[in-house]
């Protein structure tokens, strides 16, 4: 790393960790600081499949909506309640009893605390992301895609019309993860969790695309015949990174639900929700670390000007945004400024393997 | 040895076989009964018109089009049913008549992808794996290339750096085709004196090449492949004079 490299990411840390000290009573910007960080995990998830591996993937935002439902479900008791009632009451149950004292909520008895729910929902993502990984990865480029947007919008609608479960439209109230004396969330805490897990998340990446296994994710991106018989294992390295981040966008998408979203409801696992995480990844950058960073961040702020406008204001900006970019500049916003601070040496031309 | 192995040429004393492989794709026989063995150091050249089923050989020793029917063995190991990157590991590198590099990586990238594949952790640290790369690319004079994107390299650059990226896989079988094409002729003399040092070290080699004049000079051993089939197989000046041959492919 230079210093400049450093020096920006030190910065970055500072900038992130210091906004709810000054916008500790500005709830809203709290949570739009939030939502910047949720799609900067989802994004840079995602980015792992497509700008790493080369595999077009629109079933992340559905990953994400099964993290959430499934933390949800869990916690809320709803399952309890129609299935299994005396499962659920008396081992689940307990367990949130002795972690939260009796009683902790009076409205999601049946539940278990939602610290579980987000575990078990890392874990459910991750075991579906393998299966999915393992039916779809053997296909390539456009088959992928067509696969995995079937199937999101499969777990879209089965969320959507079984509402005796979910409560399909209407929404399915779940328990808060964190909240102050007077029940309601607690936001700067809320916060600091999402920002540990984007920490998390853009480190394990770094090292995951700066080791020896990014270079099997490139070279299959690049050539997945030439990877093959350059003795990289193709099927096991595409399935190990949808399944690294389809466990990403599950815990983003839970915690991110018990932390700042009262109601859940289908649309989470919309089709516009997959092109929001598309736009920012390409818009920021593609195949790079900071692209999707800067592309959240940056979307996500118009995004809120344009609130106003009309409810979808928004995807016409992004859609075109994504035209423009791919047309003109495919590096992003980031492949843009890159050429220019490795010109003046600001950033390592090439990082990882390099040896004096 | 038993006359049936005999006939086949599947025993452990040849270094690399293949027996009765054949391949179609829909109606056309692309190989067909093809049978050879190679023992450890020949090199071996296998010549044909377009179209003669050469590269669907190697494509087929690879694992990336499977034999139909038949058995390919190497080192006493069949390897027919294995996929690309087992039978990479296993010692077995190739280079493509169209350079096929991975154009979004570094020179040093494409030479470390396959490298890290077969490292030994135990004897070989990440260090040491990066100065052999860099020695390949030095030897092949695209050194300065090393952290440029090969998509940057010109035609025949690509060519070497393929090569020498087949090489990071440490084989003792390296299937090469079309080796020299689009290559400057002092390149062309690296390559050979490459080759000739690496057949030294043990490696043995399948050339596909239409510039007879240096497969000829170069190779203990031709097969000619005409239409999917093997129809010669000798030293250089047997396959020279046999009618077949002159008939099928240098003949008018």
């Amino acid at each position: 790393m230079t210093l400049f490299e450093k020096t920006t990411l030190a910065l970055a840390l500072v900038g992130g960790l210091a906004i709810p000290l000054f916008l500790h009573n500005e709830p809203y910007f709290i949570r739009v600081a939030a939502s910047v960080l949720y799609f900067i995990i989802l994004s840079s998830s995602w980015n792992l499949l497509l700008g790493y591996a080369g595999q077009l993937s629109f079933a992340h935002a559905a990953f994400a909506g099964i993290g959430a439902y499934t933390s949800g479900l869990l916690s809320a008791g709803f399952l309890g309640e129609n299935i299994c009632t005396g499962l659920i009451e008396n081992s689940l149950g307990f367990v949130s009893d002795v972690l939260c004292g009796e009683g902790y909520s009076r409205d999601f008895r049946y539940g278990i605390h939602p610290l579980i729910g987000v575990f078990a929902a890392c874990l459910v993502a991750t075991g579906i992301g393998w299966c999915l990984g393992r039916m779809c990865l053997r296909t390539r480029g456009p088959y992928l895609a067509l696969m995995t947007l079937g199937f999101s919008e499969t777990v879209r609608l089965i969320l959507q019309i079984e509402h005796d479960y979910t409560r399909g439209s209407l929404g399915l109230r779940i328990p808060y993860l964190w909240t102050t004396d007077d029940g309601l969330p607690n936001h700067a805490i809320g916060y600091f969790i999402m920002l540990a897990l984007t920490v998390l998340t853009i480190f394990i990446l770094y090292r995951l695309v700066n080791s020896e296994k990014g270079l099997y994710l490139k070279a299959i991106r690049e050539d997945e015949d030439i990877a093959a018989v350059m003795g990289v294992d193709v099927i096991k390295w595409k399935v190990r990174a949808f399944v690294i981040s389809s466990a990403f966008a599950g815990l983003a998408g839970a915690l991110y639900a018990h932390l700042f979203v009262q109601v859940l409801a289908p649309q989470m696992l919309l089709i516009l929700e997959m092109g929001l995480i598309l736009a920012m990844t390409i818009v920021g950058g593609l195949g790079t670390l900071t692209g999707p960073v800067i592309g959240a961040i940056l979307l996500v702020v118009l995004w809120e000007f344009m609130r106003d406008i009309s409810p979808y204001a928004h995807m016409l900006l992004f859609a075109t945004l994504v035209i423009v970019v791919m047309k003109f500049f495919r590096g992003g916003l980031f492949g843009l400024v890159s050429t220019w601070l490795k010109e003046r040496n600001l950033i390592a031309k090439a990082p990882p393997f390099t040896v004096d | 040895m038993t006359d049936t192995e005999e006939i086949l040429g599947v025993s452990n004393r040849h270094v690399f076989e293949v027996a009765n492989g054949s391949i179609a794709f829909g109606g056309n026989q692309a190989l067909e009964a093809v049978s050879f063995a190679m023992t450890k150091g020949q090199l071996l050249g296998l010549i044909g018109p377009n179209g003669s089923g050469k590269t669907t050989l190697l494509n087929a020793t690879s694992g990336i089009y499977p034999l139909n029917t038949g058995v390919i063995n190497f080192e006493g190991r069949s390897i027919e049913k294995s996929s690309p990157h087992e039978i990479a590991r296993a010692g077995i590198a190739r280079t493509f008549q169209i350079a096929r590099i991975f154009p979004r990586m570094t020179a040093l990238e494409n030479m470390l992808a396959p490298g890290f594949t077969v490292r030994d952790p135990d004897t070989e640290d990440r260090t040491t794996l990066i100065h052999r790369a860099k020695e390949h690319l030095e030897f092949l004079d695209i050194d300065g290339f090393a952290h440029e994107q090969a998509a940057d390299l010109s035609g025949g650059q690509r060519m070497l750096l393929q090569f020498a990226r087949a090489l990071m896989l440490k084989p003792r079988l390296m299937l090469l085709d079309e080796p020299f094409g689009g290559i400057h002729p002092l390149l062309v003399e690296r390559i050979l004196q490459r080759i000739s040092d690496l057949r030294s070290r043990g490696i043995d080699f399948i050339v596909v090449s239409h510039d007879l004049p240096t497969i000829m000079g170069l190779a203990t051993r031709i097969i000619v492949l005409a239409n999917g089939r093997l129809i010669a197989d000798g030293t250089p000046s047997e396959v020279r004079e046999d009618p077949g041959v002159i008939e099928a492919y240098l003949g008018v």
